[in-house]
């Protein structure tokens, strides 16, 4: 039974960076992601997630659209201005978009509710330089 | 374990427990709202069992997407099983309780036939076709039979004659070719098709042929629900157009809850003329007099039923006579004299009329023979 314990990834693993204003999301993501084999931060909104990024680079983000104080499109439009960051691939998933928000240069758009196993796929395929 | 096996299904038996272990509603709701979106995320079905009874507004009440209340129903020494829906978020259920049973081929629900007939609300085709009872005076008194359709009750005294004159409804039909159904609740089909055969109607070849079904349950502890379902099954099926109930007694003895009688024959009755199958149902009268038994839903027969005839023991010169007389049809032009009905190895015939002045003159020596001090 052991096997079934969610352990910690390796050092190695890619990082996800999951932002959501909703923290039974980013458990559930973060617990479930680990148990696949990635390291996973965590962010509550779109500025916290800039904190974050600065202190740990992350493989791939996935970021809700709805959250207070900077929506996933203006993290995303920002984070791709950055040539720091511009490559990292960016995963943005909403229920409902804003007109004004809809162009911007995410990598993948996701209609919610999206299930587990459709974002690992995702996910598994925009990090598979890192995975090789 | 739900991420390894990529579970569909997770069901926690016991949630009173974690319920327990959580020390504010706070946490237990944390908890519900972690659990929600693990479960949505993995698109796992997951069932919480708990002995709570009732919407009660406990936080994993509010928090779920379905509340679903198992319980049971006393009556005496009888118990049933039954099954409310609270919430289906998303979804137009049926309200109320419904009976399910547990069997070999584990849980069977039936949904209450009122709720079922009132969400339809499917309309019944009025037909003015006529359904013959194949006992030729009888269709002269009726005027060519009761509409098709149409829903006949026939009362009277225990042993005067009812169950025949259903017998007769129904071999008219299977010798017409019609599919056909009995459902009885006292005389089993041996006895019914020995009752028949005696009055030279034939059932037995017709029930090898599968034209003819015969539901027979002893009115003890069957759900309604479950003979209800049977019975619009095997009409849906077979695209049965005759059905005749023996008797209405049965059926009200098996329906368990106080007052729901009047509802559920409504409902009944409903779907039966829906499928337009012409039904015919007996009902008792006590040995003497003609008063309803106390189990009788209560209210007007008229409501129920286009077609009510009366057959009973008259006294007539000192000699028990069955008199059939029809109350009410619903095609007008029938008729409405009483008649004096026969039984003989060749089964039902109606006699002459019975004479009107010969029933006065009864009458005022019974009345006579009342008052003497």
């Amino acid at each position: 039974m052991k096997e079934d314990v969610i352990t910690s990834a390796p050092d190695d693993a890619p990082v996800i960076l999951i932002v959501d204003d909703e923290p039974d999301i980013t458990t559930t993501y973060a617990m479930l992601f680990e148990y696949h084999g990635f390291r996973v931060i965590t962010a509550y909104d779109g500025k916290n997630a800039l904190k974050v990024i600065d202190e740990l680079v992350p493989d791939i983000i996935i970021s809700d659209y709805m959250m207070p104080l900077m929506n996933g499109a203006e993290l995303c439009t920002t984070i791709k201005k950055d040539p720091r960051w511009e490559a990292i691939p960016f995963i943005l998933q909403s229920a409902a978009f804003h007109a004004k928000d809809i162009n911007a240069p995410y990598d993948l758009l996701l209609q919610k509710p999206v299930t587990f196993n459709v974002l690992l796929t995702e996910v598994i395929r925009l990090t598979a330089h890192k995975l090789c | 374990m739900l991420a390894k096996h990529s579970a569909d299904i997770l069901i926690i038996d016991g949630f009173r427990s974690v319920r327990d272990s959580s020390p504010t509603t706070i946490g237990l709701s944390e908890f519900m709202l972690s659990l929600n979106s693990l479960v949505s995320s993995l698109e796992c079905t997951t069932f919480l069992l708990s002995p709570t009874e009732g919407n009660v507004a406990d936080s994993e009440n509010t928090l779920v997407d379905g509340l679903i209340e198992l319980s049971q129903h006393e009556k005496g020494m009888q118990l049933i099983r039954e099954i409310k829906v609270f919430k289906i978020r998303g979804g137009k259920h049926l309200l109320g309780r419904h009976v399910f049973e547990v069997g070999q081929n584990g849980i069977v629900v039936y949904p209450r036939l009122e709720a079922i007939s009132t969400a339809s609300r499917t309309i019944d085709d009025a037909s003015d076709a006529l359904v013959s009872f194949g006992i030729p005076d009888w269709d002269t008194i009726t005027r060519g039979g009761v509409n098709k359709g149409s829903v006949t009750e026939l009362l009277g005294n225990p042993g005067v004659g009812k169950t025949l004159m259903g017998l007769h409804f129904i071999y008219e039909g299977l010798q017409r070719g019609e599919q056909c159904l009995i459902v009885g609740f006292y005389e089993s089909p041996l006895r019914l098709i020995a009752k028949a055969h005696s009055v030279n109607i034939d059932l037995a070849s017709f029930i090898d042929s599968g034209q003819l079904q015969i539901i027979w349950n002893p009115p003890l502890e069957i759900s309604v629900d479950a003979l209800a379902h049977q019975v619009l099954e095997d009409i849906s099926g077979r695209k049965v157009s005759r059905l005749f109930v023996d008797g209405m007694d049965g059926l009200l003895d098996i329906i368990i809850h106080v007052g729901r009688a009047r509802s559920f024959l409504t409902a009944f009755v409903n779907e039966l003329r829906c499928c337009q199958v012409t039904s015919f149902f007996t009902r008792e009268l006590p040995y003497f007099g003609s008063k309803l038994p106390e189990n009788c839903d209560s209210g007007p027969s008229s409501i129920l039923y286009e077609n009510i005839m009366l057959l009973q023991y008259v006294e007539i010169s000192g000699v028990n006579h069955r008199q059939i007389a029809v109350l009410k049809l619903r095609q007008n032009g029938y008729d409405s004299a009483n008649h004096i009905m026969l039984i003989s190895d060749k089964g039902v015939s109606i006699g002459r009329s019975v004479s009107t002045e010969k029933l006065a003159q009864e009458i005022i020596k019974n009345n006579a023979i009342k008052n003497e001090p």
